[in-house]
């Protein structure tokens, strides 16, 4: 019983450890604020909750655990209400979510709404959908999503 | 189970730097606020599992305390900022009033 209880705290402790790394590389590379929100978000709840559990099993019948408890579920209240206020505060003084390309004009909210595909024909709402999902990876200079390429690219999925 | 506390403890520690890193060259002050907030939860944890490889749980009250001292100063540091922008817009809305 011993030898399971240690070997269940130790694969949540050790993955717990992973989480809290993972995280923190996370924060340390995504290229801009929303996206670091999210790596650290990672780690303060799946790192946290892991390893307060890990250590929970190791604690015994004693107050230690119910200590654990007690700094997980404040853990738990708190830092969604963190990253909530960090969030608002960051949108209401204009830092704004990453584009796609690098002109930087091309918010998803400011962007000028194109003319949908009429889906009256099967095919064409067929090209349509894999034609929308170009997506330049961030960081590399991006094209304009004009409609040749995106033709050809769809010719050449099919 | 030694060595399993002393890697979470390894592994937090590596992301404490990390955080402290990115609150230095954070280009925005809310890199700087959520990386002092991401450093903070990281202290409660690795106060927690540093009681368990010294064997002193009296250290959890500590970690209970530090989550709280946390929590309150984020929010105070935000509500500052925040009020500071608000106030900003308000002032450039007045000149541009004018």
């Amino acid at each position: 019983m011993h030898l399971l209880l240690d070997i269940l705290s130790a694969m949540l402790l050790l993955s717990g450890a992973f989480f809290v790394f993972v995280g923190g590389f996370g924060v340390m590379r995504m290229p801009e604020f929303y996206t670091r929100m999210h790596a650290a978000s990672l780690t303060d709840t799946g790192g946290a909750a892991l390893i307060l559990f890990g250590l929970m099993l190791q604690g015994g019948f004693t107050l230690i655990p119910l200590k654990l408890a007690a700094i997980f579920l404040f853990l738990f209240l708190t830092s969604p209400t963190a990253s909530y206020a960090l969030a608002n505060a960051a949108l209401l003084s204009g830092v704004k979510p990453a584009c796609r390309n690098e002109t930087g004009k091309a918010f998803p909210g400011e962007q000028p709404a194109k003319p949908k595909p009429k889906r009256k024909s099967a095919s064409k709402a067929v090209k349509a959908r894999k034609s929308a999902p170009v997506k330049p990876p961030a960081g590399k200079p991006a094209k304009r999503p004009a409609k040749k390429p995106t033709k050809k690219t769809a010719r050449k999925k099919s | 189970m030694e060595w399993i506390y002393f890697v979470t403890c390894i592994a937090i520690l590596i992301t404490m730097v990390l955080a402290v890193v990115r609150g230095l060259a954070g280009p925005t002050i809310f890199d700087r606020v959520l990386a002092v907030n991401m450093f903070g939860t990281k202290t409660v944890l690795f106060i927690a599992v540093i009681s368990f490889l010294t064997g002193r749980p009296d250290f959890l009250d500590l970690a209970l305390a530090y989550a709280l001292i946390n929590f309150i100063g984020v929010f105070a540091v935000l509500l500052f900022f925040q009020s500071r922008e608000v106030r900003r817009a308000a002032e450039a809305e007045r000149e541009a009033g004018k």
